[in-house]
């Protein structure tokens, strides 16, 4: 299995860091897309739960890092940013309760591969641990799908969320100790 | 602290998320990044072959494919590379279009540059008239004085609908031909709601859902480049590949019938989930000669081609 570099088209790897990156916004886009369209839409799911209100927020997220291109110009600090508007508007879609309901009311698509038993041991695991984090004051499951999804540094997430190192750190341990106690059985 | 970081994981494990590059794509394609100039080239071939080109408006009497035979002339205005003018007033939509493959017809998609409005709306009105590929084909030809079968498509919260022109859809249209409307207006959504079709107002039949992608799509796909793009020096190709396909594989084609590979290598598949995943490969044209060539990609590694059917795309394209 391989992945999608980095690497602008045109620079090579060994001489990236010394010069500017020449993607336009539209190749910065796709590169962005291709290697980190899943993992974004899933870190939304563990925040906004609904995986269509995720799909939406990421959309959203990825327009929004296209126009912004021009004065980011780095593949690192669009990540960067990135991330931090898929936080954001996670957020603001939870306060939009009207959202949130039209789209629980729609219908999901069923499981690709109902395996009986085990399959539905599955997901009572996966949506117990999805109302967990639900559970949670919201800046404690942001810091913890950061740290624990995204495996993010504390610096990372301080500047992710606008808060300081401090609060991430009191964040992240208040937030998994009530974790552990709602998902005991799972642990 | 290794426990949370694998259940969260899991917990989104099945997340598999909907393909939405198209409706990311058509939302920040602004006339100036997104000038492609062979569109211009293409609506002119359709005008200018319109006379010789046999548009079936025989719906009633089952779709009738416009083969790529019929669309002679397409190739030499699609290689035109002409500036493009007054883009502000077009905009790019994904059209899916039937091609053959080992498995019989499957879907493959294009960007098309569109007059400006509606997206939906410019999307239906586009798969309505051939594609921009000459391997390709609509099952919803134009109509000749008929009007168009599929009139008008509206975004609802829970549908998308399409009124009907003056056609019976039972009869006529096969299953892959409501897929082919079905993948096209949730590209151009970005939404993925079933499709209701509507005739004078009043429903055809139950919503029609997407239908499993590897059932439909092409198991390999090329998004870019589009047919007739002209490149100097080298280019990034892109497009979409089906779960079980570990291998793409892109080859430059040459010569009278596109038999002799003058370029060849692997492209990068972002695999690690179910369902469509993305390829990228980084074309280097540096030693070929100005002129038309086929860029193809299949999925078998043709070297070592001993394991089930190879899928194919391909895209003609200029060397500057």
């Amino acid at each position: 299995m391989t992945t999608v570099t980095d690497r602008p088209p045109d620079s090579p790897a060994s001489r990236q860091a010394s010069r500017q990156p020449t993607w336009t916004a539209d190749q910065a886009l796709e590169q962005l897309y291709a290697a980190h369209w899943r993992s974004l839409v899933r870190l939304s799911v563990l925040l906004v739960r609904d995986q269509g209100v995720a799909e939406e927020v990421v959309q959203d997220a990825f327009v929004a890092v296209h126009g912004r291109w021009g004065r980011l110009r780095d593949p690192g600090r669009a990540l960067a940013y990135l991330r931090q508007t898929v936080v954001n508007r996670s957020r603001s879609a939870l306060r939009h309760r009207a959202v949130v309901e039209r789209h629980a009311a729609r219908r999901t698509p069923p499981p690709e591969e109902p395996g009986a038993d085990q399959a539905a041991l599955v997901s009572d695991r996966r949506a117990a641990v999805l109302d967990a984090l639900r559970a949670l004051p919201q800046r404690q499951r942001e810091v913890l799908a950061l740290r624990y999804y995204l495996d993010l540094s504390e610096a990372e997430i301080s500047d992710t969320l606008g808060i300081s190192r401090g609060a991430v750190k009191s964040h992240a341990s208040r937030g998994a100790a009530t974790l552990r106690t709602l998902l005991e059985e799972q642990l | 602290m290794n426990d949370l970081h694998d259940l969260f994981e899991d917990a989104v494990a099945d997340v598999e998320p909907a393909d939405r590059l198209d409706a990311i794509r058509c939302r920040t394609s602004s006339p100036a990044q997104a000038a492609r100039p062979w569109f211009r080239a293409a609506a002119l071939t359709v005008v200018g072959t319109a006379a010789t080109v046999t548009l079936v408006a025989a719906l009633g009497s089952g779709p009738q494919p416009t083969g790529p035979a019929e669309h002679g002339g397409h190739e030499e205005a699609g290689h035109a590379d002409r500036p493009a003018e007054d883009d502000a007033a077009t905009m790019l939509v994904p059209a899916y279009f039937v091609g053959a493959s080992p498995n019989g017809p499957r879907l493959y998609r294009e960007f098309d540059r569109v007059p400006a409005g509606d997206p939906l709306q410019g999307a239906l009105e586009r798969i309505q008239e051939p594609p921009s590929d000459p391997d390709y084909r609509t099952l919803w030809a134009v109509g000749t004085g008929a009007g168009l079968a599929l009139e008008s498509a509206t975004l609802r919260d829970t549908t998308i609908d399409v009124e009907l022109g003056p056609i019976d859809l039972d009869q006529a249209a096969p299953e892959l031909a409501v897929q082919q409307v079905v993948y096209t207006l949730q590209a151009a959504a970005g939404r993925q709601l079933p499709v209701r079709f509507l005739s004078n107002g009043r429903p055809s039949g139950s919503p029609v859902d997407a239908a499993r992608q590897d059932e439909v799509l092409n198991p390999v796909s090329i998004s870019d480049p589009a047919e007739g793009n002209t490149y100097a020096g080298s280019f990034i190709a892109r497009g979409r590949v089906g779960a079980g396909e570990r291998t793409v594989e892109w080859s430059i084609l040459d010569g009278p019938d596109a038999q002799s590979a003058v370029a060849r290598g692997l492209a990068t598949i972002d695999a690690g989930g179910g369902g469509f995943a993305p390829w990228t490969a980084e074309v280097d044209l540096s030693g070929l000669a100005p002129g038309t060539y086929v860029f193809s990609v299949s999925t078998a590694d043709v070297r070592l081609s001993a394991y089930g059917p190879t899928f194919t795309d391909t895209r003609t394209i200029s060397v500057r």
